[in-house]
Parts: C-alpha cells; sequence; structure tokens
C-alpha cells in the first residue's frame, strides 16, 4: 500500500514544484512586470532592493569601496554571491527561483519531521470522542507558502530579503533535524543577512533540545549552541573581511539596520515617526522602537517551549511587524511558517478580519503610493495609514493565533468529559 | 466550574450568533438604504459649500492686462489665415503654423508622431512653440494649448488664432488627445522602445510645467457662454483653485465677465428649491458621468497624468440665453488675466482640494462628505459577508440544543465547527477572474485575420465567460449529487456526524464575491469616486440579495437580472440609450485604453467581470 501512495505522492510534489517554478520563470519573462515590482516600496526597502545591490556590485568591480557611497546597505557576501553572475539576467532569476523552490521544499520537510513528533503527543478528543483531524500535509504547506501572492511578488521584485528567508527556514529545519551545528550556523547566517533573525536562535535551541530531559546534558548544548554561533558569525564577518578588506560594512550594513538611517518610506512603523521627530529625541525613541522588537524573544520562548515551531512563527511575524525595513518579503516568509501550526487553525477567530486587513492593506498601499507620488493629490499621511491598517493586521493575526494555540494547550490538559 | 464557563461561553455564543445571522443581513439592508439617501442628498444647497480662492499666491485678476484692440485686430487676422490652412494636410499645415509663429520671434518646431492601436494607426504633426520669459529662470513653464478640431468636431479657429495672438509655451495639437500625449512623453523624456508607438524627440524645451490651459473655441463667431470641462484621465480632476481662478476672472465685474458654467450645460438659476436641486444633481451626475468613464474630456486631461493642473474652456453659444456675448478681445483679456495669475504661482497649486464633487462652477462637496456613503456600501457588503462566513462554519448549530440540555461539556467548541470547503469557491473565483482578463486579451489584441471586428470579439469574449459558466454549473450539480449518494448510502450513525456536513457550496462563495466587492468598492473610490459609486450602485442589491432557489423561474429572473448588470448588458444599454450602435461603443471604450491609457476597460474586464461571473455561477449552484 505504501508504495504506490508515496509515488503518487511525490508525482502530486512533482507537479507543485514544477508549476512554481514554470510560474516564476514565465513571470519573469515580462520585465515589464519585474521591474514595476522592483520598485515597489512595499517590495524593496533600503537594505534589499536589487537595485541597490546591482550599485554596490558595480561599484565593487571597478575598483571603488562599496560601502562608500551610502547607498548600499547589505552584505558582503551578498556581494560576493551576485558578483559573478549578475551580468548574466537568466542566472539571476534562476537563483531567486531555486531558492524559493529551496524554501517550499524544507517547509515540506519540516512538517514531515513535525508529524512524526505530534504522533508521540496526547490526542486530542474531540466531539463524538473522534480523534482531532490531522494538521496540514507537507505538500499543502509548501504551496501556500509557494503559491502566495506576496512570495511570488517579492521574488519577482527580486529582493534580497529572500536569502534571509532562505537561512531562517534552513535553520528551522536543522534544528528539526537535531543538526547542531548547521542549525546554528544557518541562523547565524541569517543574522549576518538581517540582523533580527538573531532571535531565532532560542527557538532553534528549543527545537535541537526538545526531547532532552536531562538537565546537564541541556546546559551543555546551550554552551555548545552559543559557541557555535558565535564562531559562525564570527567567520561570517571574517570571510566578508577578506572579500571587500575593509570593516565599513559594519556601519553600512547593521548601522543602518540599526539607526535606521535611510527614511525612504516603506510599510513599516518607523520612517514616518523618524521623519516627524526632533533630533533630540532621536536616540531615545530608536532605542525604544529597536527594544521593542527583540523584547518578546524571551518571554515568547519561554511561554510557549514546548511549540518552538509556533514561537518562531511568532518571532518571524514580531520581525515583519516591527523591525525598521519590513517589506511583504517578510510577510511571506511568517505566511510560510504559520501552517506549520495548522492544528490551531480551528481555535482561530478572526480569520476574516485578518484577510480582509491583509487584502485591504495590499491594494490600498500601491494605490496611495501612487495618489501621493504619481498624482499628487495624496499625501504621505494615506501611505503611513496604510501601514498601519497592515500592522494592525499582523498584529491581530499574533493574538489570534497566540490565543488559538494557548487554546489548544488547555484543550489537551483538560479534554471535554463525555457523558 | 470548567462546564459552568463553557456553557456560559455556549450562551455568549448563541446571542452573538443570533445577533450576526439575524440582525446583520438586516442592517446592511438599511445600511444600503442610508447610503442612498445620503448620495442624493449630495447636491443639495445645504450639503456643498461656496468655493474660494484658497492659494493666496495667485491673486485673480489683479495684474493688469496688456491685451489691447491692436491685438484683437491681430487675433482676427490670424483667424483669417487659420481658416485658410486648416483645410491642409497635417504637415503642411504645421509648416504653415511653425512659419506664423516664427515670424513673431518665437521659437517654434514640429514633432512627428504616429501611434497604432488594435484598431487604426494614427499619425499626425503638432507644432509648438516656446516663449522666453525675459527676466526668467526658465525652470518653470506654463502651457498654452488648443487642438484642431473642437468638441464639436469643427475647426479650433478662433482659439488657434488667440494663440498666435497671445504671445509662454504654445502647443497646437494634430488629431485629438494622442497628439498631445506623444508632445507631452516627449517632453518628459519618457522613451519607450515599443513597436506601437512613435514620437519624434522635441528640440526645443522650457522648464517644468506647472499648470495649462486647453483652449477650445469653435468657428469664428461670438460666444453667450464659457464651459470648463476638468475631468481627467482615469477620474483624476486638477487643483480646484485652478476653476476657482477663473471663475473669479469672469465673475461680473471681474476683467472678463462672461457666463461661466460646468461643461456645456447651462441651467437658469431660480428660486425655486425643487428645481434647484434638480440642477445641481444634473450637474453633479453629468460631472460623475464624465468622470466614471475615465476618459479625459478635453486634451487638459492628459496634463494631469503628469502632475500638471489644466482645465480646457470651452467657448459655446446657447440661442436664447440673456447673457452677454463676448469676442476674441474679451476672451483674450480672460486668458491672459488666467495665466498672468498661474505666473503668480510660487510653488506647484497645492492649497485647495483635489478631491471634490461639483454641482455648480461655484459650489463643490469636499471628500469628508461624499466618501462616506461609498464606506457605509463597503461595510454593508462586508456583514452580509460575516454573516454568511458565520453561517458556513459554527453558527447554525444546535447552540439552542446545547444550552437547553446541558449537554455543552461533551462539546468542546471549536470541534462544534463544520469544515469549511474552500475548494469549489476558490475555484469559481480564479476562473472567473482568468476568464475576465481571457476576455480583456481578446478584445485587446488584433489577431488580424479578414472579417475581425470589435462586435466579433465582443461575441467570442461572452463565448469565454460561457464557456466557463456552463461546465462549473453542471459539474458543481454532478458532483454534489455524488456527494449526496454517498452520504446516502454511509447512513449517519450518531447525529454528531450529521452535524457536520460542510455547508453548501454557494454560502462560501458569496461572502467570497461579497467581500471581494467591498474591497473593489471601497479601494477604488480612492482613485476613481465616480466609478466606485456607480460600481457599488449597480451592484450591491443584486450580490447582496441573489442566492439560489430551488424555484426554477425565481433562478431564471435572477440570471436575467445578472445578465443585465453584466459588462456586456451594461454596454447595450448604455449605446441604446445614447443611440449609439454598440461596436462603437466598445471601440471608444477600447480606445481609450490604448490612447489615452484610461483603466476603464481592464477595470471592467478584469474586476467587474469575473464578480458578475462568479455571482451567476454562485445563482446556478445546488441550494444545499
Amino acid at each position: 500500500m505504501a508504495g504506490p501512495d508515496s509515488r503518487d505522492h511525490s508525482a502530486k510534489a512533482t507537479v507543485v514544484f514544477a508549476s512554481a517554478l514554470v510560474l516564476r520563470l514565465a513571470l519573469f519573462h515580462f520585465p515589464a512586470l519585474s521591474n514595476i515590482l522592483a520598485g515597489q516600496v512595499e517590495i524593496s526597502t533600503p537594505i534589499t532592493s536589487f537595485k541597490r545591490l546591482s550599485e554596490g556590485v558595480f561599484l565593487f568591480k571597478n575598483g571603488v569601496p562599496p560601502y562608500d557611497g551610502g547607498v548600499f546597505h547589505q552584505s558582503p557576501l551578498l556581494l560576493g554571491l551576485f558578483y559573478p553572475i549578475i551580468a548574466s539576467p537568466f542566472l539571476v532569476k534562476l537563483l531567486y527561483t531555486l531558492s524559493d523552490l529551496a524554501i517550499g521544499y524544507m517547509l515540506l520537510q519540516i512538517t514531515g519531521i513535525k508529524d512524526q513528533d505530534t504522533a508521540k503527543e496526547k490526542k486530542i478528543r474531540q466531539y463524538g470522542d473522534k480523534i482531532e483531524d490531522p494538521g496540514m500535509d507537507g505538500l499543502t504547506v509548501a504551496t501556500l507558502y509557494l503559491f502566495n501572492p506576496f512570495t511570488i511578488a517579492s521574488c519577482l521584485g527580486k529582493s534580497t530579503i529572500l536569502y534571509s528567508n532562505l537561512a531562517v527556514v534552513a535553520g528551522i529545519w536543522m534544528g528539526m533535524r537535531r543538526n547542531k551545528s548547521l542549525a546554528m550556523f544557518n541562523i547565524a547566517l541569517a543574522t549576518y543577512l538581517s540582523l533580527y533573525p538573531a532571535m531565532l536562535a532560542i527557538p532553534v535551541f528549543l527545537m535541537l533540545t526538545r526531547d532532552v530531559n536531562d538537565y546537564s546534558q541541556v546546559k551543555r548544548t546551550v554552551v555548545q549552541c552559543a559557541s557555535l554561533f558565535a564562531a559562525s558569525l564570527v567567520s561570517l564577518f571574517l570571510l566578508s573581511f577578506v572579500l571587500v578588506d575593509t570593516w565599513d560594512f559594519f556601519g553600512s550594513v547593521y548601522g543602518t539596520i540599526l539607526a535606521v538611517s535611510d527614511l525612504t518610506p516603506n510599510l513599516g512603523l518607523f520612517w514616518y515617526f523618524f521623519i516627524e521627530m526632533f533630533d533630540q529625541f532621536r536616540p531615545f525613541f530608536l532605542m525604544v522602537f529597536q527594544i521593542h522588537v527583540v523584547i518578546f524573544a524571551i518571554p515568547i520562548s519561554i511561554k510557549l517551549r514546548h511549540h518552538p515551531l509556533f514561537a518562531s512563527f511568532l518571532l518571524c511575524t514580531i520581525m515583519g511587524a516591527f523591525k525598521g525595513y519590513p517589506s511583504i518579503g517578510d510577510a511571506s516568509l511568517y505566511l510560510g511558517l504559520l501552517p506549520l501550526s495548522s492544528e490551531i487553525f480551528k481555535y482561530m477567530r478572526y480569520t476574516f478580519l485578518i484577510v480582509n486587513l491583509f487584502l485591504y492593506s495590499s491594494l490600498l498601499a500601491p494605490i496611495f503610493w501612487y495618489l501621493w507620488i504619481y498624482v499628487g493629490s495624496g499625501n504621505a499621511n494615506f501611505f503611513y495609514a496604510i501601514g498601519l491598517v497592515y500592522g494592525i493586521g499582523e498584529i491581530i493575526l499574533m493574538i489570534d493565533s497566540t490565543f488559538a494555540a494557548m487554546r489548544r494547550d488547555f484543550e489537551a490538559l483538560s479534554p471535554p468529559e463525555t457523558s | 466550574m470548567g462546564l459552568l464557563r463553557r456553557l456560559s461561553k455556549a450562551q455568549r455564543r448563541l446571542i452573538f450568533g443570533r445577533f450576526v445571522l439575524g440582525w446583520m443581513p438586516k442592517l446592511s439592508y438599511v445600511m444600503v438604504m442610508v447610503s442612498f439617501v445620503w448620495l442624493l442628498a449630495l447636491p443639495h444647497q445645504n450639503y456643498s459649500k461656496e468655493t474660494y480662492v484658497s492659494e493666496n499666491a495667485l491673486m485673480p485678476g489683479s495684474a493688469t492686462v496688456r491685451y489691447e484692440w491692436n491685438d484683437y485686430q491681430a487675433a482676427e487676422k490670424y483667424r483669417d489665415v487659420v481658416q485658410r490652412i486648416s483645410n491642409l494636410p497635417s504637415f503642411e499645415r504645421a509648416e504653415a503654423l511653425q512659419n506664423e509663429f516664427s515670424q513673431l520671434g518665437l521659437k517654434s518646431a514640429t514633432q512627428n508622431y504616429t501611434l497604432h492601436t488594435s484598431i487604426d494607426s494614427r499619425h499626425g504633426v503638432n507644432t509648438y512653440a516656446v516663449f522666453y520669459a525675459p527676466r526668467s529662470d526658465g525652470t518653470e513653464a506654463l502651457v498654452l494649448s488648443a487642438p484642431w478640431t473642437s468638441r464639436k468636431q469643427e475647426t479650433n479657429t478662433n482659439a488657434i488664432a488667440m494663440l498666435l495672438a497671445l504671445g509662454k509655451v504654445f502647443k497646437l495639437s494634430d488629431g485629438e488627445a494622442e497628439g498631445l500625449q506623444a508632445w507631452l512623453r516627449a517632453y518628459h523624456g519618457i522613451q519607450e522602445s515599443a513597436k506601437d508607438r512613435f514620437d519624434e524627440t522635441l528640440r526645443i524645451r522650457s522648464g517644468a510645467i506647472q499648470a495649462a490651459l486647453n483652449l477650445d473655441f469653435p468657428g469664428m463667431g461670438d460666444y453667450n457662454a464659457l464651459g470648463i470641462f476638468f475631468e481627467g484621465v482615469n477620474g483624476q480632476l486638477p487643483n480646484l483653485d485652478m476653476i476657482n481662478t477663473v471663475a473669479a476672472i469672469t465673475r461680473n465685474g471681474g476683467i472678463a465677465p462672461a457666463e461661466l458654467t460646468l461643461h456645456d450645460e447651462l441651467e437658469p438659476t431660480t428660486d425655486n428649491m425643487t428645481k434647484n436641486y434638480i440642477n445641481s444633481l444634473k450637474k453633479m451626475l453629468h460631472m460623475m458621468k464624465y468622470q466614471a468613464a475615465g476618459m479625459p474630456t478635453g486634451n487638459h486631461g492628459l496634463y494631469l497624468k503628469y502632475k500638471i493642473d489644466a482645465i480646457t474652456l470651452y467657448g459655446f453659444d446657447k440661442p436664447g440665453w440673456p447673457s452677454q456675448r463676448y469676442s476674441l478681445f474679451r476672451l483674450g483679456a480672460l486668458i491672459e488675466s488666467t495665466v498672468r495669475s498661474l505666473n503668480n504661482l510660487l510653488e506647484h497649486l497645492h492649497q485647495s482640494f483635489f478631491f471634490y464633487l461639483l454641482s455648480g462652477v461655484k459650489r463643490y462637496t469636499s471628500i469628508g462628505l461624499y466618501m462616506p456613503p461609498v464606506i457605509i456600501l463597503g461595510v454593508s457588503f462586508i456583514f452580509q459577508a460575516l454573516s454568511l462566513w458565520g453561517l458556513s462554519s459554527d453558527l447554525p448549530l444546535d447552540l439552542d440544543a446545547i444550552v437547553e440540555s446541558r449537554k455543552a461539556a461533551a462539546v468542546a467548541l471549536p470541534y462544534s465547527r463544520r469544515r469549511r470547503n474552500f475548494r469549489v469557491p476558490a475555484t469559481v473565483i480564479s476562473m472567473s477572474f482568468i476568464a475576465g482578463w481571457a476576455s480583456f486579451l481578446l478584445l485587446t489584441t488584433s489577431f488580424g485575420f479578414p472579417g475581425e471586428t470589435l462586435l466579433l470579439k465582443l461575441v467570442a469574449s461572452v463565448g469565454v465567460c460561457i464557456a466557463l459558466v456552463f461546465p462549473a454549473v453542471t459539474s458543481a450539480h454532478v458532483r454534489n449529487r455524488i456527494l449526496k449518494e454517498k452520504r446516502a448510502k454511509t447512513p449517519s450513525s450518531a447525529s454528531a456526524s450529521a452535524e457536520l456536513i460542510p455547508a453548501p457550496d454557494w454560502i462560501l462563495l458569496k461572502t467570497f464575491i461579497l467581500a471581494l466587492s467591498a474591497l473593489v468598492v471601497t479601494t477604488l473610490s480612492a482613485l476613481n469616486f465616480s466609478l466606485a459609486v456607480s460600481i457599488g450602485v449597480i451592484i450591491v442589491l443584486p450580490y447582496m440579495a441573489f442566492r439560489p432557489s430551488s424555484w426554477m423561474v425565481f433562478s431564471g429572473i435572477q440570471v436575467a437580472a445578472l445578465i443585465a448588470i453584466s459588462p456586456a448588458g451594461l454596454l447595450l444599454a448604455a449605446s441604446s440609450w445614447y443611440g449609439m450602435y454598440p461596436s462603437l461603443a466598445l471601440s471608444w471604450v477600447l480606445e481609450g485604453y490604448e490612447v489615452i491609457g484610461s483603466w476603464l476597460l481592464p477595470t471592467i474586464c478584469g474586476v467587474y467581470l469575473p464578480l458578475n461571473l462568479a455571482t451567476i455561477i454562485m445563482v446556478l449552484l445546488p441550494v444545499s
């Protein structure tokens, strides 16, 4: 029985991945579409824009220090990655497409590992004393990621957030597979690319130690993981130094992320505040805003220590909502991670509202941008208001999904009495 | 304890469920009524305000006008010249004009352009001249322009003579809108290597264009009224101060008094309240008609695409109207005074409103008053959708029984929900969007086979839609029957599983349709209010009220109504209303898309048609 079943499954997977590949390459075939998307501020932020990356590569090729101009704020290794292939548009498109497919594949694998884990769990009984329905299978999770319009738009817009997302998902996958060194390396890589994913080191550590009851062993793993993380990060920095032969990239990459010095409008909450703010207040509010992003990492990891996958989804959503330069690439990451916890969906109460908020903001953001920038009849308030609506959508998603996860825990602890 | 808490929760849900299922749909109909009444109240005197010049730098009519008797005589002479050359082919005509400009000592040039649409290809020559003001830095410019053919398809003689006589940038465009479009594209250096258009690059330029006046004064006679056209491409509007300036200059006792009105309609003012209201309503409907069509009412509309505020002044003669007639003399003063006051601007017009509805040339309704009815319409859609969303899942479950029998403990609440089956609605929605875009592609590409006409393409695209609806409906019915038989074969042992049968597909499909309609109406209202209102008013009642019915006649009536409000039905209705051939109306819409870049056709095909198709399918789905 297993033979034909699994063959059927792999055939389905082939269809999904092949159609995702073909769809992306076909859409890449219309350069106008790709260019329009690359120009949208919702997709390309100052730290993820492909245009700026090309500028950096161009400067680097011509012997000009790429970080001098104040245009390029991306990691040196991305520079190194694109240096050999940027001359060929096809290779660039292929790299983006394959990276997206790789994320889809890893999500599929993660679901598989998670299903094995939940097989050991205590079962929740439901109405008529049936066992709880199984969650989505891996292929559905991968399909939801690969055909999410946000994912496709971000991929076509060549936002380099994709590589950070790739590293995050790879880290989670390796965490689920209990591979300490690769998990920590990937999280370090994601941290190296966009800094905030450092928070994910905690849930990934929880994944690595999820069945370990021996306290001393846990302690040992903490030390191992911390040193692995630090070592990977330091070696990535050293590698970067070797590549660009200067430490300037620290200020230009991480300085920009932390100090939000480029105030190009985006979907986030920072730019409008810091445009309006008097200079003497800037450092204080900058600290408040940045601490606000990272402060959730520990309490969430403590409360959701038995659900590290859900905790990492939640932390990614927090990053996507509260960081300085969010884009829909971040949304594609957390919306991709959400179906990994599909068993909580039936407890969610505001699905309709959340879907509508995301729909409205993703339609109205370009419209208000157009009214502000091109037509001149709108103004910055219009666009920022939509950023707020989008933020509210993300926040309600977090609240509702957390409620659902807690509710499911409660249900598991106190099953309904059957009379 | 836990038992009690759950019970009370069940009760709370019951109350909420009753509200959502029982009251929200009724409330949404009330909201629709409120919205309609509000919309009808908008033209009333009490809901509009008197316009005023908001930008202080404009100072309309305060500069001394230098246009004098000898200029008037020159203009009359030019009128004869224009009359003479107007019948020449475009190239020679442009040459002759360029000659006239250079004799005046202005730098002038011509521009060739070609544009291929799916129907025909157009070629023409633009003439333009630049007057460099003596003490300016050349970074800013104003444009006066006139097309060769007027609104009334006559030669725009007076306007062109006027341009020659006034001696900023002048622009004479050949043909209709496409000439000006080519010139503006070239002026702003938009060079697309598209195979469907060719615009020659401009040899002389001035600074960034701040504002533009387009003149439309057909024939050689005098006029007794002056109309303002201001609606641009896709319903964009110029800053209200443009209109206010002209209004201030033409007021009684101003520099150039004239009977100013909106568009080309004149309505007598009376003391009769009802009559005044009807006049205002007419004017507002006219404006909304022009705005919703998304087609500019004159060449000014094209400037708006480039962030240049512009209006068209249109001279016309209404026989029997008691106002004073004016000739080229007063017209010259009017234009000079307007240009002078625009010249006073220190920065781009921004003070006054960009979002307004006009119910008269001096009465406006601002966005704060006209936006709420659309939002209310959107919310009423959402309320209906929300109630159906509830219906599709947990709410119809026997909560009453649970509460009464106090057996709630056996039911963990989330499990008492029915499973939502997204497969059918998602397929129907995505297929209808694909059909919409397919018909769009069908209409806009020319296949090049003989006997290809627009009407044929229209028939083909309707065919595509039918080809979607028919299989969708039949397969849904077949699927439903199979599912029912399956259920009948395995008799439900427990009432529990019987309760978990998913809701019929049409409920979720209708939820999607309503939610998407709300999305379309509200987001569109930010771009083109009039179009959003028209769409909203047309679809709100049918989409909310219609549902599958086991009574065949009733379904038939619903489908007929939906076909009547489908794009094809609306096209037929509009063309018979205006006494046009449907193919002519269609080619007008298509021309708007291909030549001017209006979004009416993409909106209709890409958004309106799919929703309409999905609703037709929804009505025909099995009832349960």
